[in-house]
């Protein structure tokens, strides 16, 4: 029978511990979950949306204006300055280097394109892009290129790799009667005709589709313009723009001017960007940039905020199952005090508890919490845009979230009894233990 | 006495239980407010997994048009124009636009496009604009534009032989094809060029679906018009507002499945916590439903006077969110009432039915002997 | 199972000649399953109570005491053996039945009183009723009455004393008219002037005919019943009857 009794009492006191711990298990999963999710969806969201592309340009600043509609290039202009596709490692260089996920030069021109055996071979407007560049240096590693910054662009087949090959937009393909695998004849400038095979048939859904693709050291040698670069569409992770960004950087005293460089808006990255390359004007694709920017913050916003309800619900569902555990345990109060215990003493008990097990609900919570973020991640975000389930495991711990969250967990715990304790505390001892004799 | 004692003294089971409910009064409200934090957290969120979708759509105007139709061989009409704006329905925008190739003041071609500002304003309201232009002979110009023409305030554009003088309100800096380019109104480009607009931009709003049930209805309808979606725009708005939505489903499951646990426990603590008044109960004759019902009848009373505060709590909460996270109000909606309803019933129910299971297997004499 | 054997039959038939047994339980076994094989709470239990009788059952603690007190109270039926409870055997019966059963045929005094703290007097002796049948009020406060606690009816029970609250838990007991009253250590948790008070209603209870079986410590109140049952590890043992003794009347 006492055996019973010690047993059944140790197995209700640890279900009362149970209860509470559990309370607070589940509130610091669901924060840290949140949490983690709020802290990253920025990210993710940026990824999402590079695929409105980049949301920097950078050209040359122009003596001659574009005369283009709809992208088509209505008179092309002559003798026109390029960047050099050299200086872009200086890109490297600058304060917000990290912050660039994706580069795409493209250099425009005009070659001559027929088949093997036929007539002589007429020009076409022609694009040079980067094909799976490798642009990382010493500490990144960066693949990029025309694909990453358009990812709206279809490409059947594969990419042009080095010179012999050749991508053709989906109308000029169809104007010239050509599929992948066929053989063309291409002329550049300096007259040299030289066959290349037909590796893919690309659909953008603009004026690219009338163009002969080329990797870009390839249409660079065809055209004569070794080096040359006629834009570079940048995707940068950028802060989204406020009353500050918009200031003119020049006429902002020094320290001010400090302060909106070390800021990742575009318009800084920009100016970076202007400062880095030579001879290049970088501009924010407002597009892209402002709605980016929006929609960035209204969806973090959201996870914000929903984290907020969830803590308060955590808050709350913990505090429940303190005030439960504690008042489970008036009879336990009231004999200690009837023992003599000082009131002091007796809450400091109580409370020391309600921390240990919100630390230990804490800890496993934040555990937990973390992996299901990263789980949910992987899940919702997948492996397209380059977060498979190992990638998200390897980063689901953030540790800057631990302390945050234990201390969250404390709180909640130690406010959430401090009510019951009190009354348990007022309480007539004896009053208790004769009703619960 | 006895006639106003009758009156007074009555046994019945909603009696008890709202004696039961006031006597264990800290308990009764931490149960209550257990199960109205569930109510008003799942109403809250629940009213704005709702809305989400239609909330994002809408910040997603902010890129503009979706859908460019061309015309493949003259113009388009204005009787065209009425009709693909009754296809893209009425809360859609769309901006006529015509181009033509000009020469400025310094002999530079550049693109000139009539277009109707007040369209412009709200379809892409990205443009960083100074000032728009209001008058018949007022432009605005392309940043890039600008820097090929000598009076920025008397700007002289020649068409075919044609010039013509207006005065520039302020530069457009867009960051793309805009920059070089010079916009003047519609009706001032029809008079000098003599062109219709023969390019429609238009905003249709509401997602991937929508903007491919306009194109084919477009399709079908003007055969003689070419209208193509832009791609990246609808694409993206398709992946990132599904993505988001399967997040918020995500967090909206792991809040709901937090709270419904915490809930749980509190409310079996308070069941377990009366085993006793159980055995008397069963000593006194009781049945196994009698006992159930009780139980069950105390949770559900506390659900539902939980529900209604939660639900008038969440819709209160998912409002300020929708204020200050959107902008735009997320109006309760009684549809969801009745998931949360029966949600919290649910939770409600288990944990009343869980420990009186619990205390089945229990001895009511040794409980009743206090041990 | 171990036969009931001829001789332990014959002898409790023989004792209760004459009255009619309200309790007759024969080769009663009721086993728990534990950890290390089973434990034999009750082991073979055979004898009759017979209507009117007042009954002590008294034993050590873990001597069965409580396991014999659920049974008899419907709380829980045998594993083995045959209980019949006012000619119902009750060992065969279901849960719902034994609820209803239980409700007309025991009437309960504890130890603990085990009132509802939020119910008065009064209400708490309806709740009875209303487990029972229908509740009716002048029968309520009757009952009451015939405690001595009419002028309490409508106080709470943190407002009576220990011995008023064990009153009203008499008159609980009493209200639906149960052929048998099982009163657990009814004075155990009462002071001597309230102790006596109680054991004088159980004596007018016995004397009005009432089948009075009452689990004891105290050899004072067991001395009070007409028989002794003794327990020791599940065993029963029983006494003859001794002389009875009678406080009123």
């Amino acid at each position: 029978m006492f055996l019973r009794m010690l047993g059944e009492s140790f197995v209700r006191q640890r279900r009362r511990k149970l209860l509470a711990g559990l309370a607070i298990l589940l509130g610091t999963t669901a924060v840290t979950a949140m949490l983690a999710l709020a802290t990253t969806i920025g990210d993710r969201i940026h990824r999402e949306l590079a695929v409105y592309g980049a949301n920097i340009t950078v050209y040359p600043k122009a003596d001659t204006l574009d005369v283009k509609i709809g992208g088509q290039t209505l008179r092309p202009t002559t003798g026109g300055v390029y960047l050099h596709a050299s200086d872009l490692e200086k890109l490297h260089g600058i304060f917000w280097a990290n912050n660039i996920t994706g580069l795409s030069p493209e250099l425009d021109s005009s070659i001559s394109l027929g088949k093997l055996d036929s007539v002589p071979p007429s020009p076409v407007p022609a694009a040079g892009f980067w094909f799976q560049h490798n642009f990382g240096d010493a500490k990144v590693k960066l693949i990029t290129g025309a694909t990453q910054l358009h990812p709206w662009w279809k490409l059947q087949g594969s990419a042009p790799q080095g010179s012999g090959q050749i991508v053709l937009g989906a109308t000029l393909a169809k104007s010239l009667k050509v599929g992948i695998g066929d053989r063309l004849m291409v002329l550049g400038v300096s007259d040299v005709a030289d066959p290349v095979t037909v590796t893919g048939i690309l659909t953008t859904g603009d004026a690219t589709e009338a163009k002969a693709i080329f990797e870009l050291s390839t249409l660079q040698q065809y055209a004569d313009l070794p080096d040359a670069v006629s834009r570079v569409d940048v995707s940068a992770r950028t802060k989204p723009e406020d009353a500050f960004a918009r200031k003119d950087p020049d006429t902002l005293s020094p320290k001010q001017r400090d302060l909106w460089y070390c800021r990742p808006y575009a318009n800084s990255i920009a100016y970076q960007i202007r400062e880095a390359i030579p001879g290049a004007a970088a501009e924010q694709v407002r597009q892209v940039e402002q709605s980016e920017g929006t929609i960035l913050e209204r969806i973090s916003g959201l996870m914000w905020l929903v984290s907020a309800a969830a803590m308060l619900a955590a808050a709350v569902a913990v505090s429940a199952a303190m005030a439960t555990a504690v008042l489970e345990r008036r009879t336990e109060i009231g004999l200690m005090r009837s023992l003599g215990a000082s009131k002091v003493r007796i809450a400091s008990l109580f409370y020391s508890e309600a921390g240990l097990l919100a630390l230990l609900g804490g800890i496993v919570g934040y555990g937990i919490g973390s992996l299901l973020a990263a789980l949910l991640t992987a899940r919702i975000f997948g492996e397209q845009s380059g977060i498979t389930l190992r990638v998200a495991m390897a980063h689901a711990f953030n540790p800057a979230l631990l302390p945050v969250v234990l201390g969250i967990a404390l709180l909640v715990a130690i406010a959430g009894s401090t009510a019951s304790i009190r009354s348990a505390l007022r309480m007539d001892p004896s009053a208790v233990l004769r009703n619960n004799a | 006495m006895s006639t106003t004692a009758t009156s007074k003294a009555n046994i019945s089971l909603g009696r008890m239980l709202l004696r039961s409910l006031a006597h264990r009064r800290a308990r009764s409200f931490s149960a209550l407010a257990a199960l109205t934090v569930s109510a008003a957290v799942s109403t809250a969120l629940l009213t704005l997994y709702n809305d989400l979708d239609a909330k994002l759509h809408h910040e997603f105007r902010s890129f503009g048009a979706n859908v460019v139709v061309n015309s493949t061989s003259v113009a388009i009409s204005p009787d065209e124009i009425l009709q693909v704006q009754n296809i893209a329905g009425t809360n859609s925008l769309t901006a006529p636009i015509a181009y033509a190739i000009a020469e400025t003041d310094r002999k530079t071609p550049v693109v000139v496009a009539g277009v109707d500002f007040a369209t412009m304003q709200k379809l892409d309201n990205w443009w960083k604009v100074g000032t728009w232009p209001g008058q018949p002979d007022q432009v605005l110009l392309g940043q890039r534009a600008a820097g090929f023409i000598a009076n920025e305030k008397e700007v002289t554009l020649t068409y075919a032989g044609k010039a013509l003088t207006l005065h520039g309100t302020g530069r457009l800096s867009t960051g793309g094809d805009e920059d070089s380019r010079i916009y003047l109104p519609l009706a001032t480009f029809e008079n000098w060029i003599g062109v219709q607009p023969h390019v429609l931009e238009i905003q249709v709003p509401g997602g991937a679906g929508r903007v491919n049930a306009v194109l084919s209805q477009l399709q079908h309808d003007l055969p003689q018009l070419h209208a193509e979606p832009v791609r990246q725009l609808v694409a993206g708005e398709s992946s990132i507002v599904d993505k988001t939505h399967a997040l918020m489903y995500g967090a909206v499951l792991l809040i709901a499945l937090t709270v419904a646990v915490s809930v749980l426990a509190t409310l079996s603590a308070s069941v377990l916590e009366r085993r006793r008044d159980f055995a008397l109960m069963k000593a006194l004759g009781a049945s196994q439903s009698q006992l159930f019902a009780h139980f069950l009848l105390e949770a559900l009373v506390l659900a539902t006077v939980g529900v209604v505060a939660g639900y008038l709590l969440g819709s209160g909460l998912a409002w300020a969110i929708g204020i200050a996270n959107f902008g735009t109000a997320t109006w309760p909606k009684l549809s969801i009432l009745p998931l949360v309803l029966l949600l919290n019933l649910g939770i409600a129910a288990c944990a009343a039915l869980f420990p009186a299971r619990v205390l089945r297997g229990l001895q009511p004499a040794a409980l009743l002997k206090g041990e | 199972m171990k036969m009931v054997s001829e001789a332990q039959r014959q002898h409790a038939e023989a004792m209760l000649e004459g009255a009619a047994p309200v309790i007759e339980l024969l080769g009663v076994s009721r086993v728990y399953p534990s950890r290390s094989g089973v434990v034999h709470a009750l082991n073979d239990a055979s004898f009759t109570i017979g209507a009117s009788e007042w009954v002590a059952i008294t034993g050590p603690s873990g001597s069965g005491k409580s396991t014999l007190v659920n049974l008899l109270g419907c709380l829980d039926t045998p594993t083995a053996g045959t209980l019949r409870i006012d000619g119902t055997e009750v060992h065969t019966m279901g849960g719902g039945d034994l609820d209803r059963f239980r409700a007309d045929k025991v009437g309960f005094i504890f130890q603990q009183f085990h009132l509802i703290p939020y119910l008065s007097a009064l209400e708490n002796v309806m709740l009875a009723q209303y487990f029972h049948s229908m509740t009716n009020e002048s029968d309520a406060r009757a009952a009451l009455d015939r405690v001595g606690l009419s002028h309490r009816a409508e106080h709470l029970p943190s407002e009576l004393s220990g011995g008023e609250q064990q009153r009203v838990c008499i008159a609980r007991a009493l209200i639906n008219d149960p052929p048998i009253l099982l009163a657990d250590e009814p004075t155990g948790n009462l002071d001597a002037a309230n102790q006596r008070i109680v054991a004088e209603i159980l004596a007018e209870l016995h004397a009005n005919g009432h089948t009075i079986v009452m689990v004891t410590h105290d050899p004072e109140m067991a001395a009070l019943a007409q028989r002794k049952i003794a327990l020791s590890h599940g065993k029963v043992f029983c006494h003859p009857v001794s002389n009875v003794v009678k406080l009123s009347q």
